[in-house]
């Protein structure tokens, strides 16, 4: 049995019995009082004892007579309001979460033992692991890095030289070229040519010597900015540069 | 057993020999800023309501006719010394004159049971007895009568489904009305069922019998499997318990099964349908 009544809620049943209005009485207090002998007797008791007491069934009661004030106007739009933006702040959550238009984040994927151990040791040495975020951002670092034009070549491409060799080379400067790369030249100097290619951290990725003015290039060379140059009699006849673009398939000599 | 009256008849204090007649109640709104602003004030004003309760229970015999103005003033001490507790006390839900009223009740019976310990050499704890000769037949019935329906809606739970079952029980006719309240959904076989049972004899009809029809129907209201001893049992219990509330403790009257059977057909004539 819960707690007996207290003596406000034994007020209010016998405020409600005399006002016949039992069954308006909160649903805890009727079921308690269902159950109880005790606070029956109680009430009963009390209800006898005040039954000669004048009683103002007019006045207003507090409890049963109360006025239950809709929320006003302001309210309300304040409460729509606020359900609005919860469910606008709800729906941000959602779609951030779910990112339906976002890249495919491909996040490192964890071979396991079984895995590792099924595949045959040349799967293993060809297989391509895919790469992480933060190597991605690296390789694309590197790969803007050796496009960077070198301080030391540079100010040479296209420039008079002061050994006053009038010399044109083709590709023209800055074209971009895929192997084989054929460059030619031509001067007033005769062979035999020191035919020198560099890329752009000054490194000679070729050094060659050859009696015409022409020299194919099949080495395969990695994509980024490289410089050429052609000495010929111990002087400098010629600097010139050209990209190679990892992506692109070109044949021939460029522009 | 034949019932009892009580030791003193129960009557309305008169203007020559009760407290002075209150004056008509000030608004609750009033008395509870008085309460806050000047609580010396509200229980002067509320010194005619203490009046009447005390003069009512002397009327019951629990006191002595000659400890009215003593037990006012005594009560009177005790509520002013119980302000603060009033103030936390009352939640503002009922009247503040009945709550009030609740404590000096209280405040009533602890000094009544305090007096019969002191009378009869109780040990504290022990409650007093009292066993007054009373005859129903020299009593205003009616009294009870009242007492009876007001009795009846202390059980707001299953209400409507205890008068039913008492008025199958004691043989009284049932309104449709009161069958409504009870199993509004009740089908015409059933309903022309109990009110059948109501309309029949006690000697037509033993009591087993009768829970054993009125079983199904219970159980088909209340949708769950009712037997008629589960039934009976809880009948006896309703009806045990009526019968203690109705006789008070201490005991101013000695209704039995029989008699309560008697009242509740009075009540069922003065008031009709015993809806709520």
């Amino acid at each position: 049995m819960s707690k007996h009544l207290s003596s406000g809620e034994l007020a209010l049943y016998v405020d409600a019995m005399r006002l016949e209005r039992a069954p308006e009485l909160p649903g805890s207090i009727q079921l308690h009082v269902s159950r109880c002998e005790q606070c029956k007797k109680e009430v009963l008791e009390l209800l006898e004892l005040t039954d000669t007491l004048p009683y103002n069934t007019e006045e207003p009661h507090p409890y049963f007579d109360r006025v239950i004030t809709p929320p006003s106007a302001a309210w309300v739009t304040a409460w729509r309001l606020a359900a609005v933006l919860a469910l606008a702040v709800g729906l941000g959550a959602i779609w951030y979460v779910l990112d339906p238009f976002g890249e495919i984040r491909v996040e490192p994927r964890a071979e396991s033992v079984i895995e590792d151990s099924a595949r045959s040791a040349d799967e293993v040495a060809t297989s391509t692991r895919e790469p992480a975020v933060s190597e991605a951002s690296t390789e694309a670092g590197d790969m803007a890095a050796r496009f960077v034009e070198s301080p030391n070549l540079e100010d040479l491409v296209g420039m008079p030289l002061r050994s006053g060799a009038a010399a044109s080379g083709s590709p023209a400067a800055g074209a971009v070229l895929a192997a084989p790369i054929e460059l030619t030249w031509r001067t007033t100097e005769a062979g035999p040519f020191r035919v020198s290619v560099l890329d752009n951290t000054d490194r000679v990725v070729l050094d060659t010597a050859v009696a015409s003015s022409r020299v194919i290039v099949q080495q395969r060379l990695g994509p980024g900015l490289y410089y050429w140059k052609v000495v010929a009699g111990g002087k400098l006849q010629l600097v010139s540069k050209f990209l190679v673009d990892g992506h692109r398939k070109a044949t021939g000599t460029g522009p | 057993m034949p019932p009892r009256k009580p030791d003193t008849p129960i009557r309305t204090p008169s203007p020559a020999t009760g407290p002075e007649q209150e004056s008509r109640p000030t608004s609750n709104r009033r008395e509870v800023e008085l309460l806050h602003e000047n609580p010396g004030q509200l229980i002067v004003e509320y010194r005619s309501m203490i009046g009447i309760v005390v003069w009512n229970m002397i009327q019951r015999g629990v006191f002595p006719p000659g400890e009215h103005k003593e037990l006012v003033q005594a009560v009177t001490v005790k509520l002013l010394q119980l302000i603060p507790n009033i103030r936390r006390g009352y939640d503002g839900r009922s009247l503040l004159r009945t709550y009030v009223s609740a404590i000096a009740v209280n405040t009533l019976n602890r000094l009544a049971r305090g007096q019969r310990r002191s009378e009869k050499g109780l040990p504290p704890g022990d409650p007093g007895t009292e066993d007054p000769a009373l005859d129903l037949a020299d009593h205003d019935i009616q009294v009870y009568v009242r007492r009876l329906g007001r009795i009846l809606h202390l059980f707001p739970d299953y209400r409507p489904k205890l008068i039913v079952i008492l008025k199958c029980y004691y043989r009284i006719t049932l309104e449709e009305g009161e069958l409504r309240q009870w199993y509004p959904e009740c089908d015409r076989f059933s309903r022309e069922q109990l009110l059948a049972l109501s309309r029949t004899q006690t000697n037509d009809l033993a009591h087993g019998e009768l829970f054993a029809a009125l079983a199904p129907i219970v159980g088909e209201a209340e949708g769950r499997r009712v037997s008629a001893d589960t039934l009976r049992k809880w009948t006896d219990h309703r009806i045990a318990e009526i019968l203690r509330l109705l006789n008070g403790n201490p005991p101013r009257s000695s209704f039995d099964r029989k008699t309560l059977g008697e009242l509740l057909e009075r009540l069922s004539i003065s008031q009709g349908e015993l809806t709520i």
